[in-house]
């Protein structure tokens, strides 16, 4: 399979893991109130489990934002620039993009096998599997770049043969 | 030096178009990288932790909150509600396009949300009804500001996360401003429309009035359960965002039925897309903020300030220039994260309570979706009308005059702001 169609399939997959999360961390929250108010007794592990799925929504929810191309930015200078000039700074804001995704792997992983004997307060779960995330959306975001990078290179390619 | 990086960096990756919550992770991951005292693995950490709060968990459920209630078919319930009310002005469809935005404010806590909900409705109308369309477009925006203003507000809640300040009070403190901001809009574009002659939409009758607001009462009640929920101390800002959501899903699926069950996917994740492009600058300005302190940044600024003027009302008006100059060119989320901690710690000097100056802090960058080049609010009308940006612009002016002197009642008369925070239980 090549890049840019992999790249797709596992956007697919996330955007249909946010539905999920999403969903599940409002019900969560709406069963923690209902049990505090209704019931007079506390769920203990709600609030911890809500908090994961937060921090998974974000990074996962940023590679689709990331994937789509809406992440909010300041085209302020660049709508003033030709069409070769824009498309340099595109190529160099990937690049930059890239280190700090890989950043985002390396260190992701470390940090992740820090904490791999900590388990959490409430739900005794394994440290290491809220922060896996960092490397796994740091390797998504990493994957989407190169494809988007990929494809300037044939686009320039491309254009070289036609001129 | 690592100043220079962080600021330099920051200002040439904004030019650049890079994506504004990686423009801030980069410059703040080259800093930590030539400060050297730090490993990067900070990045990560900091990030994580950033966004790892129960506060914030209000955020994408607030968001969940408009998105369902816009799908459920209560934009129209409002709007007609809204008609009731205010139709009979000269230029009735403007002072409706305000106060659906008022009222749709109190259900969603994001500005273009609340712009885009009444808009898609509004603005084709108007134009059809002979109002300019770029001053259709300037009136949708500016009601759509106010919707950070009356709770719930998501930049509030960053506000509260960054400072500590009760987010119910904060909540509570943007309420009275947000009437104000409402009813100063109202009166600008009466004036206006009364110029260029715009037509009333609508005869008053009490008997509509109570027609419409039947019809549109079970979408009012999600205010009503926000604010009563955060105002009368029994819900946190997230527990009441959660019930709002469930509120939501119930009226959607089984009372307008609206929404259908497959409905929920594209729902659901629009809603977490939209929550992660502000999770995710909050994400990597944590790192910023954190390496910032390090160097002890926000103090240095605070000092130049400081150099400027000791006067309390004096350092009031240059922290609203300078929030009004960050709101232009930065993003809400990304001037929040930046500023906040430089502006709190001027508060000693400034003789007022932390939960006003969250107030102040949001009114400003709310005039700075009305600004461009980042003005979002404008963009979004403007996207809706089909106008260019630097059109909606101009006749966005007016208002944004109106705008400048609610925010200068906000910043000297403290009771505005005050006055119901100190009634909400802590």
């Amino acid at each position: 399979m090549d890049l840019k169609r992999l790249s797709m399939r596992i956007n697919q997959a996330v955007e249909y893991l946010l539905f999920t999360m999403g969903l599940g961390m409002a019900l969560l929250v709406a069963v923690q109130v209902f049990f505090r108010y209704a019931l007079n007794h506390s769920i203990f592990w709600s609030e911890e489990l809500a908090r994961f799925l937060l921090i998974w929504l974000t990074f996962l929810g940023a590679s689709v934002v990331y994937y789509r191309g809406v992440h909010a930015s300041v085209d302020f200078f660049y709508q003033r620039l030709g069409v070769s000039s824009r498309k340099f700074l595109d190529i160099v804001v990937y690049l930059l993009s890239l280190a700090f995704f890989v950043v985002m792997i390396v260190y992701g992983w470390q940090f992740a096998s820090f904490v791999r004997l900590q388990v959490s307060p409430a739900l005794y779960l394994p440290k290491w599997i809220p922060h896996s995330i960092i490397p796994l959306s740091g390797a998504i975001l990493a994957l989407h770049t190169l494809a988007f990078l990929w494809q300037e290179i044939k686009d320039l390619a491309s254009e070289g043969e036609a001129s | 030096m690592t100043a220079e990086i962080l600021i330099i960096g920051l200002i040439i990756l904004f030019a650049i178009k890079a994506p504004i919550a990686i423009a801030i992770g980069v410059s703040a991951m080259v800093a930590i990288f030539f400060q050297g005292d730090f490993s990067l693995m900070m990045v990560v950490q900091r990030m994580y932790g950033g966004c790892d709060s129960f506060f914030l968990l209000a955020v994408p459920l607030f968001m969940f909150t408009g998105v369902l209630m816009e799908a459920g078919g209560i934009s129209r319930r409002i709007i007609d509600f809204a008609n009731s009310l205010v139709g009979w002005l000269p230029g009735g469809m403007a002072a409706v396009a305000i106060v659906s935005a008022m009222f749709f404010a109190g259900i969603s806590g994001a500005a273009a949300a609340d712009a885009a909900a009444v808009g898609s409705i509004l603005i084709p109308a108007m134009k059809k009804s002979g109002y300019d369309s770029d001053f259709a477009a300037a009136v949708q925006a500016s009601g759509g500001s106010i919707g950070v203003i009356i709770p719930p507000s998501i930049p509030m809640i960053i506000f509260g996360f960054l400072t500590g300040a009760s987010i119910g009070q904060l909540f509570a403190a943007g309420l009275l401003p947000g009437v104000l901001i409402g009813v100063s809009l109202i009166i600008v574009s009466t004036i206006i429309s009364r110029r260029r002659g715009y037509s009333t939409s609508t005869v008053f009758s009490l008997t509509e009035v109570w027609r419409t607001f039947k019809r549109a009462i079970l979408a009012l009640g999600a205010p009503i359960i926000i604010l009563g929920g955060i105002l009368f101390g029994i819900f946190t800002a997230t527990e009441s965002a959660a019930v709002a959501v469930v509120y939501a899903l119930f009226v959607g699926l089984f009372v307008y039925r609206k929404i259908k069950f497959k409905d929920l996917v594209p729902l659901f994740r629009e809603g977490a897309v939209t929550s992660a492009i502000v999770m995710f600058i909050i994400a990597t300005a944590s790192v910023f903020s954190w390496i910032a302190a390090i160097e002890d940044i926000p103090a240095r600024l605070a000092g130049t300030l400081l150099g400027l003027t000791h006067n309390p009302a004096g350092l009031l008006l240059l922290i609203n220039l300078v929030l009004l100059i960050a709101g232009t060119f930065v993003e809400t989320s990304a001037a929040l994260i930046l500023l906040v901690p430089m502006i709190a710690s001027l508060l000693p000097s400034l003789g007022i309570d932390m939960i006003q100056l969250g107030a102040i802090v949001v009114v400003n960058l709310a005039i700075g979706m009305l600004t461009p080049p980042m003005g979002i609010c404008l963009i979004v009308s403007g996207s809706i009308s089909g106008d260019s940006l630097g059109a909606v612009s101009r006749r966005v002016l007016p208002f944004l005059g109106v705008l400048l002197i609610d925010l200068l009642i906000i910043t000297f008369y403290s009771p505005l702001t005050m006055w119901l925070a100190k009634a909400v239980a802590k």
